[in-house]
């Protein structure tokens, strides 16, 4: 087996554990079905299974995600290091064929996250609404901040990456 | 700039996070939103990746000689790490057509080869295209606009089909069928064979009177074989016999067409075969009478050199009124001409006209009784062209005028307007070929699907 595809393959299994993991629900591993049908096609060459599997496979696992809380970071790392990095990674495993993988736009790709993280953290403490932020009564502002916060930073980036070519 | 896109993947990865945002929203669940900015995230990736990516492409272009109908195969290597879309329809300039017609959409990746069958439509130096396509990131989400101009020129000639007609056409027996009298544009040599008994027939100018008078019967001088005389073609190859037509082809690629063949008929004939290229301001080759397969082929290879079309915007049918007329002289230029030469004939002295210096050249030679076959649309300068019919008149040649007459090759392109104007246009020539008649020129109408030998023929039903 091609290393490439092995990686793909050992990222798609970590997936599903994933998902089973942050989930309270047995239905969660459902999400192998998509994931197995990326690898499937991937295996049998199917060039035009592979997209869409990927997209359902990325429809699906989220919906088994519970128990999310923006006031424990340590439980978002958790997250970010188990879900939502390995799945990111996973994209870029199934979608990069034969080209040599570069750390450089991973490192543009994390800073994105990084930077929206930051300023969700940062600008209602600077507003001075944080408890009301970040309070887990108040889930739906909580999520509009934090979209808003990286629709805000998208914009610089795409200009700084515009500029450059 | 090159243009850079969201594809196809890339705007449904667009829609996704926000869809996943909907959906955290729904479930009142933070952590999906946060799955979504990492998706997100991708979308940069992509971004920084395709300001690097650049495609390097090698053109091969097969064979040298190149001619109108003939299909030649273009490759194209793709050097590079990126996968590039490219739609081959849209690769060719006007001058060319793709031959196959199922090679529309080509994708390549690193180090593959595409290659695709061209038609060239016209004959002259031509570059056959840009291709444009798509260079696509690692991950596919962008792509970015590649443009890259196929920098080797291609010279296309006359077609083959036309010098195959040609000989078809000029086989003697071919053409002395419809040539009423093929040595009818003979000269008698002056070189003395010998003398010879007279026989019944025989011109009485040429009895020998010495020998009568020693041998006291009629003896008659025996000249070297009558000729035929040779054959010029002044080739008109002014903007207006260049302006490209709906088809892609102009005046002037028939008109070479009609040259070659009637050359080659003349050739076959016996006559010496030569040919003047001119366009409105100057010539542009000028090739004398000669004899033989060389003299042919030379003549095949120069008319390659001719210049191609032109877009027709660039030169409208109006701007033919400020034709030449020599009567319309300046004082200066008056001055100029009388000292200069009568063969001046334009009102900037910087240009000569064109079809007047090809008269100059065989005036020059002191060239005289040979067949000169004018083909012009008389569009640019046709006061010039009726000079150039007396003074070739005058040095006692034989003329005949072959005129591609627009609207028969105009009607599918043009508007009415345009139309009625080019058919006033040619009205005003009436007069000017009235005159060229009256000199005792010989007119012929050119339209698209007329052959080399329907002149011939025409000519011989004339004499009949």
């Amino acid at each position: 087996m091609k290393k490439e595809k092995f990686i793909t393959h050992i990222l798609g299994s970590l997936l599903v554990l994933s998902t089973i993991y942050h989930s309270h629900s047995l239905y969660s591993v459902l999400v192998s079905v998509p994931v197995f049908l990326v690898s499937y096609s991937i295996h049998q060459k199917k060039e035009t299974l592979v997209f869409p599997s990927l997209v359902l496979a990325t429809i699906l696992s989220p919906f088994f995600i519970s128990s999310g809380d923006m006031n424990e970071i340590f439980s978002l790392l958790i997250f970010s290091a188990t879900f939502a990095l390995p799945l990111s990674l996973y994209w870029i495993a199934v979608l990069l064929k034969g080209t040599e993988f570069r750390w450089k736009p991973i490192g543009i790709a994390l800073s994105y996250v990084l930077f929206t993280a930051l300023l969700f953290y940062l600008l209602p403490d600077f507003l001075d609404i944080s408890e009301f932020i970040l309070s887990p009564e108040n889930r739906v502002p909580q999520i509009l901040m934090f979209f808003g916060s990286g629709m805000i930073i998208a914009v610089p980036y795409n200009v700084i990456l515009e500029i450059k070519s | 700039m090159p243009e850079v896109q969201l594809s196809k993947r890339g705007r449904i990865l667009f829609v996704l996070p926000i869809f996943l945002v909907a959906i955290s929203i729904f479930y009142e669940e933070p952590y999906v939103a946060v799955t979504a900015a990492f998706l997100f995230s991708l979308l940069f990736y992509s971004r920084f990746e395709i300001s690097n990516c650049s495609v390097e492409i090698e053109d091969k272009i097969s064979g040298d000689n190149k001619t109108v109908d003939e299909s030649f195969k273009v490759k194209h290597r793709l050097k590079g790490k990126r996968e590039f879309d490219v739609v081959i329809s849209k690769v060719l300039k006007e001058e060319f057509k793709i031959a196959e017609e199922n090679e529309k959409k080509a994708k390549l990746s690193t180090g593959s080869n595409i290659s695709y069958t061209v038609k060239p439509q016209s004959r002259g130096y031509h570059r056959i295209g840009k291709l444009r396509g798509w260079v696509y990131d690692p991950l596919k989400l962008y792509k970015k606009s590649i443009e890259h101009e196929i920098e080797q020129e291609v010279i296309v000639q006359s077609s083959k089909k036309a010098i195959k007609k040609a000989k078809t056409y000029s086989k003697r027996s071919y053409a002395e069928e419809f040539a009423e009298n093929p040595f009818a544009f003979t000269v008698r040599s002056n070189e003395f064979e010998g003398i010879r008994e007279f026989q019944p027939g025989d011109s009485l100018r040429d009895i020998h009177w010495k020998s009568f008078s020693k041998l006291g019967k009629l003896m008659t001088r025996v000249y070297e074989r009558v000729s035929p005389i040779g054959t010029q073609i002044f080739l008109d190859c002014s903007p207006s016999m260049r302006r490209r037509l709906p088809d892609g082809t102009t005046k002037l690629d028939h008109s070479i067409y009609i040259s070659l063949q009637v050359l080659k008929n003349f050739d076959i004939l016996g006559h010496d075969i030569g040919m003047t290229a001119f366009d409105h301001k100057d010539i542009i080759f000028h090739q004398n009478p000669d004899s033989g397969k060389a003299a042919f082929r030379r003549l095949y290879e120069k008319v390659r050199d001719l210049p191609g079309a032109i877009d027709s915007k660039n030169i409208p049918i109006e701007r033919y009124q400020s034709s030449l007329n020599l009567d319309e002289l300046g004082e200066e230029e008056k001055h100029f001409a009388e000292r200069v030469g009568k063969f001046i004939s334009t009102s900037t002295r910087k240009h000569l006209s064109g079809v007047l210096s090809a008269v100059d050249q065989i005036r020059v030679r002191g060239e005289k009784k040979k067949l000169i076959i004018i083909i012009s649309d008389l569009e640019m300068q046709p006061q010039a062209a009726l000079k150039a019919v007396e003074y070739l008149k005058e040095m006692k040649n034989e003329v005949w005028l072959i005129a591609p007459f627009s609207p028969w090759y105009e009607a599918a392109e043009v508007d009415q307007e345009t139309l009625e104007n080019s058919y006033q246009e040619y009205e005003k020539l009436e007069k000017i070929l009235e005159k060229m008649k009256r000199l005792g020129c010989f007119i012929f109408e050119l339209y698209p699907d007329k052959e080399g030998i329907t002149i011939l023929e025409e000519w011989g039903e004339r004499k009949t």
